[in-house]
């Protein structure tokens, strides 16, 4: 592969691992919500009791 | 049925950018003058565009909810600029790969260049200046503004290679000057409407997110009442 099929590739990767990186990003915050939502109506059942 | 519509969305997405990289690679020539390198246009510029789409949208959105006062106008105006974002990166990074080897650099401070770079910063100050208000309307009422006052800058984007006397090192406009081969124009779509759609199901994906954080600040408050 010469140099500018290598910096096609590097570009091409690029943009497939930012979007790889957004989902992963948007999957550990939905699991932190969850988890931070779950905990607060727990508390507020609690509370209720 | 949300579920669903997010996975059609995504897989379809996907399934386009892939057939799209099949014909990318092993149908279309290169082109003529920069070689391989040349097809970098091919997301580049979709990126470009399905970003610029998505901010107008959250503009859209950001208006709706001064006018309504609709809180779900707030969580998309915030789902989609986060999307945009995505789009807005993927168009700075793959220029600049691009032009490090067409120009030899990886950056110069050109017209278009620099109106790109502070579209994204202007909207990661949007996302940024958010946790930092705690108020629920105050935050919406804000973010809305400043989404509509930097979405100012787009036009300027677009026009930056397109006025005679711009300093920019940038090509000039392909699709409608009738320069881009037309081989070139359905792969060409074909990107666009790939990150749309994936853009799409990931939005969806973040107003949800975005409608759970209200209800934990609806309960963090309730408990406070408590």
């Amino acid at each position: 592969m010469d140099l500018n099929q290598t910096y096609f590739f590097y570009g091409y990767s690029a943009a497939w691992l930012i979007v790889l990186g957004f989902i992963l990003i948007l999957i550990r915050r939905g699991q932190q919500i969850n988890s931070e939502l779950q905990r607060l109506k727990a508390l507020v059942e609690d509370k209720d009791k | 049925m949300r579920d669903k519509t997010i996975y059609t969305l995504g897989i379809s997405g996907t399934l386009l950018l892939l057939y799209n990289l099949h014909t990318i690679l092993m149908v279309l020539p290169d082109e003529a003058a920069q070689g391989t390198i040349g097809k970098m246009l091919l997301i580049h510029a979709p990126a470009a565009i399905a970003g610029m789409t998505l901010y107008f949208v959250a503009v859209a959105y950001s208006i709706m909810f001064l006018k309504t006062k609709n809180f779900a106008y707030d969580s998309a105006a915030v789902a989609v600029i986060e999307v945009a974002q995505v789009f807005t990166l993927i168009n700075l990074v793959t220029g600049s790969i691009w032009g490090h080897i067409i120009w030899g650099i990886w950056w110069t401070w050109d017209a278009r260049l620099t109106r790109q770079f502070m579209c994204f910063m202007l909207y990661l100050g949007y996302l940024l200046m958010r946790p930092a208000l705690n108020e629920a309307t105050q935050r919406a009422t804000i973010s809305a503004f400043v989404a509509i006052f930097a979405a100012a800058d787009i036009p300027l984007v677009w026009l930056a290679i397109r006025v005679h006397d711009a300093r920019t090192q940038h090509p000039g406009p392909v699709l409608e000057t009738g320069t881009l081969d037309p081989a070139w124009r359905i792969p060409f779509l074909i990107s666009w409407i790939a990150f749309m759609l994936i853009g799409s199901a990931l939005a969806m994906v973040r107003v949800r997110q975005e409608n759970a954080r209200r209800e934990i600040d609806s309960l963090r408050r309730e408990l406070h009442a408590i």
